[in-house]
């Protein structure tokens, strides 16, 4: 039998919980209001570009990137701008936000959509500049999570040479399965948006990433693609973190990106599925990016499902479309089990980076106390970055942040490994991040 | 008897060598050092805080021997300890009003209730990377003491979800400032009595929403001063130290208790 490829170092394999799997992609309506965030994105904030009391229309720019390590914001629906003002986000953090009272409360988003005209697009008339111009004009960021703008990745300097591309639907946070139906449901889609990004590295190969608990997903994106040239579904033997860009590449090509740098150091891009579907949008449908799916599931969702919702739909519309008991929620997330955040605001709202909400209740939450380091290792063995996790920790909780951990902290990619196996319930995670705070604070 | 005498002749004779070749070698490699570095030291408080902006006490007295100035004052050591360094090698010294750490907050749990339930690593800069804050308010202290933990004087501890400062303790050495993640400590001198205890730029609504005696940038304040001392920026008042005379005018005129008059007995000590 074939050896399935996967990332050597580290890793782990938790319970997958993918209880969505099944459940097609539905559509919300148009909430009451919209909270836009103003920053979904990794780099400067963008500038605001409207007022209180504007009209906008369904696609309009709300605000403005500010540089180009930043990205466009725009009103997904028709509406009213009713204030901007200082709100906290799913990420924890707070930040401006945009109030849209929306023109059609109440009317399907399927309707929304079906109202935008499926445009015939001719790949040869298309110039890289312009792929990469309309991208950057549409917003697009990653949407696996970091936000990274998209076009920044897509415009390599011209001393590094590319020469693969990966498509990552690896998709391996527990319950998470937003991707999953993507691939389920919109193949050609998909197919589409990578010939679209084919335009831009001419020649290159095209390789998607997809595990293999989702046989469904594998089925599928290789029938669209049998028929493409240089598009290749590379199954991959399901492990934790394999979703991280790093892991995905030394999984599908055996390169290493070195310490500090970028995929594209080795001649790598790499994307996510929703961020090709929605670059596919900009160009088949003139549309920015405006909606996402979103999974919802966890311990109080009694019908875990994918929805797609316009972005800056609030929490709270979600739990009364879901039925969630406001009172019994003890734990919301936002994003998987490892990586994602914990919030506490049921108004919050979704935005271009957030790929699943978690309900639990008091149960699934068990909060226990964080002892002493045993010295076992299984952190340093799990590390898919073969860092010595144990020894950073002690050094930063006695705030002694010597040069070998200067060295090495930046490399952890915050997987939650480490803490997921660690028996001594230290919140290694929380640590690092915490060290690497403190390094940015010094620098 | 010779038994005994030799080897105590062998060993005398060892020690000679050796001793002469440790004198050699110190004439040889001796290096000058200015003696008044001992003494400054000497003079200097030994607490090694760095406050300063040297590594520690004795890489000051190197500095303020060396290059022959009194310009950088030890923030810890009382004024006198200054003069008499300057007098040791014969300079004037600038006499500085010693300095306080401030916290601009009164954001207690009365005043700005716990939004959530935080329960990750007990450290302020900890606290800020799960959520910007664990108040209502976004602005308020913390109250998990990473300043505490800075604090080489014991003069921090919280209570009642703030920090609360001793001002006798406190030498305004100023290492707590850099290790709030908040921005809420500032050096003060010590005879200014009028602060405004908030740090809150949202608007006043909203401010008065997050805390009950948060600065919501009504103006009272900067109408009511006779010395142009306080003005509002960003809805929030901040006063000129230079021009303060603690006449107590915008405490009074006030209306959410934001500016508070510091007396000598604020401070009790546990």
């Amino acid at each position: 039998m074939l050896q399935l490829k996967t990332f050597p170092k580290g890793g782990i394999h938790p319970s997958q919980q993918k209880i969505s799997a099944q459940a097609s992609i539905t559509y919300g309506e148009i909430p009451k209001q919209l909270l836009i965030p103003v920053n979904q994105h990794i780099g400067r904030t963008a500038n605001v570009v409207v007022k209180k009391n504007d009209v906008v229309k369904r696609g309009q720019l709300l605000a403005q990137a500010s540089g180009f390590i930043s990205s466009n914001v725009h009103a997904p629906v028709d509406g009213k701008v009713m204030k901007v003002f200082r709100f906290s986000l799913l990420g924890g953090a707070i930040g401006e936000v945009i109030q849209i009272q929306p023109d059609e409360p109440g009317k399907s988003y399927r309707e929304v959509l079906e109202q935008d005209v499926e445009l015939s697009v001719d790949l040869n008339k298309l110039t890289a500049e312009e792929i990469r111009k309309r991208i950057q004009e549409a917003g697009i960021v990653g949407m696996g999570g970091a936000g990274f703008p998209t076009h920044v990745k897509l415009s390599p300097p011209p001393e590094k040479k590319i020469d693969a591309l990966i498509i990552n639907g690896a998709e391996c946070e527990p319950y998470i399965t937003a991707d999953h139906r993507i691939m389920v449901e919109q193949p050609a889609q998909i197919i589409q948006g990578i010939k679209i990004l084919k335009k831009l590295f001419p020649e290159v190969p095209v390789y998607i990433g997809i595990e293999d608990n989702k046989p469904d997903a594998l089925n599928m994106m290789d029938k669209a693609a049998a028929r493409e040239e240089g598009i290749f579904v590379v199954p991959l033997k399901a492990k934790y973190p394999q979703g991280g860009e790093k892991q995905l590449i030394k999984a599908v090509l055996n390169r290493e990106v070195p310490s500090k740098g970028l995929p594209m150091d080795v001649g790598v891009i790499v994307q996510n599925v929703a961020t090709v579907l929605a670059i596919r949008n900009v160009f088949y449908h003139n549309r920015p990016l405006l909606e996402r799916v979103v999974t919802v599931s966890g311990s109080l969702v009694e019908h875990p499902g994918n929805i797609l919702l316009p972005i800056g739909t609030p929490v709270s519309y979600i739990m009364d479309k879901f039925n969630i008991d406001r009172e019994r929620v003890r734990l919301l997330l936002a994003g998987g089990p490892m990586m994602g955040r914990t919030c506490h605001s049921f108004e919050s709202p979704i935005s271009k980076t957030t790929s699943a909400l978690l309900f639990f209740d008091e149960k699934a939450f068990v909060q226990r106390q964080e002892n002493p380091c045993l010295r076992c290792g299984n952190c340093v063995s799990v590390c898919p970055m073969g860092l010595d996790v144990a020894i950073y920790v002690q050094m930063i909780q006695k705030n002694k942040l010597d040069d070998y951990v200067k060295e090495h902290i930046m490399d952890c990619i915050e997987c939650g490994s480490c803490t997921y196996v660690c028996p001594a319930n230290r919140r290694l995670v929380h640590w690092m991040r915490l060290g690497k705070r403190i390094i940015k604070r010094e620098n | 008897m010779v038994e005994i005498l030799l080897p105590g002749f062998i060993l005398a004779g060892f020690a000679l060598i050796s001793a002469s070749g440790l004198y050699l070698a110190s004439k040889k490699f001796y290096v000058y050092e200015d003696p008044r570095i001992d003494e400054v030291e000497a003079l200097l408080p030994g607490a090694n805080c760095g406050g300063c902006g040297y590594a520690g006490c004795r890489a000051l007295a190197e500095h303020i021997v060396n290059d022959h100035t009194v310009d950088t004052p030890c923030p810890v050591a009382e004024p006198i300890v200054m003069e008499k360094i300057a007098d040791l090698l014969g300079l004037e010294a600038s006499v500085q009003e010693k300095q306080v750490a401030t916290l601009l907050c009164k954001g207690t749990h009365e005043n700005s209730a716990l939004a959530m339930d935080y329960r990750g690593i007990q450290d302020c800069w900890a606290a800020v990377i799960v959520a910007d804050s664990i108040k209502d308010c976004a602005f308020a202290c913390l109250g998990l003491g990473s300043c505490v933990q800075a604090c080489n004087f014991d003069a921090m501890r919280i209570e009642n979800g703030i920090v609360v400062i001793d001002e006798e303790k406190c030498t305004g050495c100023g290492i707590c400032i850099s290790h709030c993640p908040k921005n809420l400590l500032v050096l003060r001198p010590v005879s200014q009595k009028t602060i405004v205890t908030c740090s809150n730029t949202d608007r006043g609504p909203e401010a008065r929403k997050a805390c009950k005696v948060a600065c919501i940038g009504c103006m009272k304040c900067q109408k009511v001063c006779q010395h142009q001392a306080i003005y509002v920026e960003d809805f929030l008042a901040r006063i000129d130290f230079e021009k303060c005379t603690n006449c107590g005018d915008c405490v009074e005129a006030c209306p959410t208790n934001a500016i508070e008059m510091r007396g000598e007995q604020v401070y009790v000590t546990a």
